[in-house]
């Protein structure tokens, strides 16, 4: 299906999709500035409210909360000193310090420009590469198919922050999970214990929207009236924009970070967290003075925030192009887009080309309605991080429970959900992921079909031979190698081995 | 006493097992697929119980805390009332309820904020997006 840009940008700029993607941004800036809530959450819960509109529509809202989130994120990183989102984590080591040097509206300056900035970068090299690798996909048959699950498995488990080994073990869950319903070969119900809900499978929405908020709800309750040190009023502050002779000295710290983040988003598992800390330290040692960073470099805040935007657009290559998300929202967005029908892959670019191209237009508008939002209205969101935390925790608990049963009007829907937030919070508490049981449910019946299909189709050869003769599937085989190469090399440059945690949570944390 | 990871490593153990002697009651080519997750699974929780790492020395100390214990009674006590009691009455009691809790002197502010979600969703969902909620012995 060939469409004309003038009709992308003409679909776009309709009254309903600029209302969407203004909604999203402002949510999203709200879900990012409010500490233990993610874009990740965000979009789970906003997902079952946008079934009931057009496709675009609804992914344009999802997109625009992403972006929104992210920076987000920086608001609570630099006023209170927690970052919003696990994207803001950077942002706080020098965010905090400029506020508390009275450069609060300078730090929340930067952080939108750059943020900007990166998004805009990523959206450009999204809309040059998703197309040519979306043909790619053409060449994929059952056998790629299961190699890329499988690849998708490995490096997200290899890239878990927490333990390895319990990367692996929550991504093969997660594929446990899918095995649940109807067998794809012969139609037979597995594993149903005689619940017909169950026959279609584990309803994707409200098992992602039970592990990723439910774990959330806890820790924000955890957090109530704890006392937080934040920077006093903000009511008078005003940010703008930066002079052109500041973007112009900051031109290569922008670029460099934003390339950065592009490839950690399209990187399947490495994620905005690990994107804004490799382009804070690239950034502190391209710098001449890398001793100052920390107390309050504002090219700490650029870097760290231009790379966890472009992580947005980055994350998405993979998802629409593959069907192997960058990360956890875009595993969230995979599964909104399965919802309304469209599956990733070539088609998206041509069969689905004008909601696709719509979607990717639309990043640009929430761009910029991210920059205006930050720039006129950051006072009001710094407001929204004094919102008691019982009551935001009784307004997820609502939000979540009527999601769920919204999707379909049924109470089963609004039980997994509970159900999968239990297991999500389980997992969590015994410091488990949660992002590689959701690849794991999304991945499962791609790597299900690919098994059974090249069994069939190498009937009477050797399956691994047939496997090996195929180009595409040796360059997957190489990238699962790799991917399990990583965790070796991660632990001999930190000095132990693959069995410890070196991001693991503490005492405490458990 | 086992550490943390080799306890959750038992526990999936035993689930494992318990999900193989399942796959016995359908066809094989049924289970094939789901054997394979299972037995990858099954040796990863092995690994992690002969080296449960240095976290596994680690003891859980916040894993139920009061206010997560009372969050959780609140929201399983609202999912599965709000069937029988209806949606409405039931989100009322217990956004009061909650927030009373954690707020004791805050009446006015429980009452307001109770007052305002149910007149959002009421809008939202019934008069907008017409999905209609469980009615129960009440509203």
């Amino acid at each position: 299906m060939e469409v004309s840009m003038l009709q992308i940008i003409a679909n776009v700029f309709t009254p309903l999709n600029i209302l969407m993607a203004a909604g999203g941004v402002v949510l999203g800036i709200i879900f990012g500035a409010l500490p233990g809530f993610t874009a990740a959450m965000g979009i789970a819960i906003l997902m079952p409210f946008t079934f009931s509109l057009d496709p675009a529509a609804g992914l344009i809202m999802m997109g625009a909360l992403f972006a929104g989130a992210m920076w987000g994120g920086a608001v609570s990183a630099i006023l209170i000193n927690t970052p919003g989102t696990p994207g803001a984590a950077a942002t706080v080591l020098d965010g905090y310090p400029m506020a508390k040097q009275g450069r609060a509206s300078e730090a929340l300056r930067e952080s939108i420009f750059s943020s900007f900035v990166g998004g805009m970068l990523g959206i450009m090299v999204l809309m040059l590469f998703a197309p040519p690798l979306a043909r790619i996909s053409l060449m994929f048959g059952p056998p790629e198919y299961f190699m890329l699950a499988l690849f998708g498995m490995t490096i997200i488990a290899s890239l878990s922050e927490k333990m390895v080994i319990k990367g692996f073990i929550s991504g093969f869950l997660g594929l446990s999970i899918a095995t649940i319903g109807m067998d794809p070969l012969l139609g037979i119900p597995r594993f149903t214990f005689g619940v017909p809900h169950m026959v279609d499978g584990i309803q994707l929405v409200p098992a992602l929207i039970g592990l990723f908020s439910i774990p959330e709800i806890m820790e924000i309750i955890q957090t109530h009236g704890e006392k937080v040190e934040r920077i006093p009023s903000l009511k008078n502050i005003k940010i703008g924009f930066p002079p052109l002779s500041h973007i112009k000295k900051m031109t290569p710290t922008y670029l460099r970070s934003s390339l950065i983040g592009l490839i950690a988003g399209m990187l399947p598992g490495a994620g905005a967290s690990i994107a804004s800390f490799m382009a804070y330290n690239e950034e502190r040692r391209a710098s001449k003075t890398p001793e100052k960073f920390g107390t309050g470099m504002i090219e700490g805040v650029a870097a760290s925030e231009a790379a966890n935007n472009s992580v947005c657009a980055g994350a998405f290559i993979p998802m629409l192009t593959l069907g192997v998300p960058g990360d956890s929202v875009a595993a969230i967005m995979m599964g909104g887009l399965m919802v309304h029908g469209l599956q990733p892959g070539n088609a998206l670019f041509t069969v689905h080309a004008e909601i696709t191209w719509t979607f990717i237009f639309s990043l640009y508008l929430a761009n910029i309605l991210m920059l205006l939002f930050g720039t006129y209205c950051a006072p009001w969101f710094s407001a929204v991080t004094d919102t008691p935390r019982h009551i935001l925790a009784v307004s997820v608990v609502l939000l979540t429970t009527v999601g769920s049963f919204a999707l379909r009007g049924s109470m089963f829907d609004v039980y997994v959900m509970l159900f999968f937030g239990i297991i999500g919070y389980l997992l969590k508490s015994h410091g488990f992921d949660v992002v590689p049981v959701v690849l794991g449910i999304i991945l499962g019946p791609m790597a299900e079909k690919g098994l059974n299909g090249t069994l069939a189709i190498s009937y009477g050869q050797n399956t691994l031979w047939f496997i090996l003769q195929r180009p595409v599937c040796l360059v997957l085989l190489a990238l699962i190698a790799i991917s399990l190469m990583i965790p070796i090399i991660r632990s001999r440059n930190k000095g132990n081995d693959i069995f410890s945690a070196p991001h693991g949570p503490d005492a405490d944390e458990l | 006493m086992l550490c943390v990871n080799r306890r959750v490593a038992l526990v999936f153990i035993v689930c494992i097992i318990f999900a193989f002697i399942y796959t016995t009651r359908y066809p094989a080519e049924v289970v094939n697929f789901p054997r394979f997750i299972f037995s990858l699974l099954l040796i990863f929780n092995i690994v992690l119980f002969i080296k449960p790492g240095d976290i596994g020395k680690i003891k859980v100390t916040k894993f139920l805390t009061p206010k997560k214990v009372i969050t959780s009674i609140f929201m399983i006590a609202y999912v599965l009332l709000f069937p029988v009691l209806g949606f409405f009455v039931t989100t009322f009691i217990f956004v009061l309820s909650y927030i009373l809790f954690f707020e004791r002197t805050a009446k006015t502010k429980a009452l307001l904020i109770a007052s305002g979600w149910i007149v959002i969703l009421y809008l939202v969902f019934q008069k907008v997006l017409y999905i209609w909620f469980p009615k129960g012995f009440f509203l």
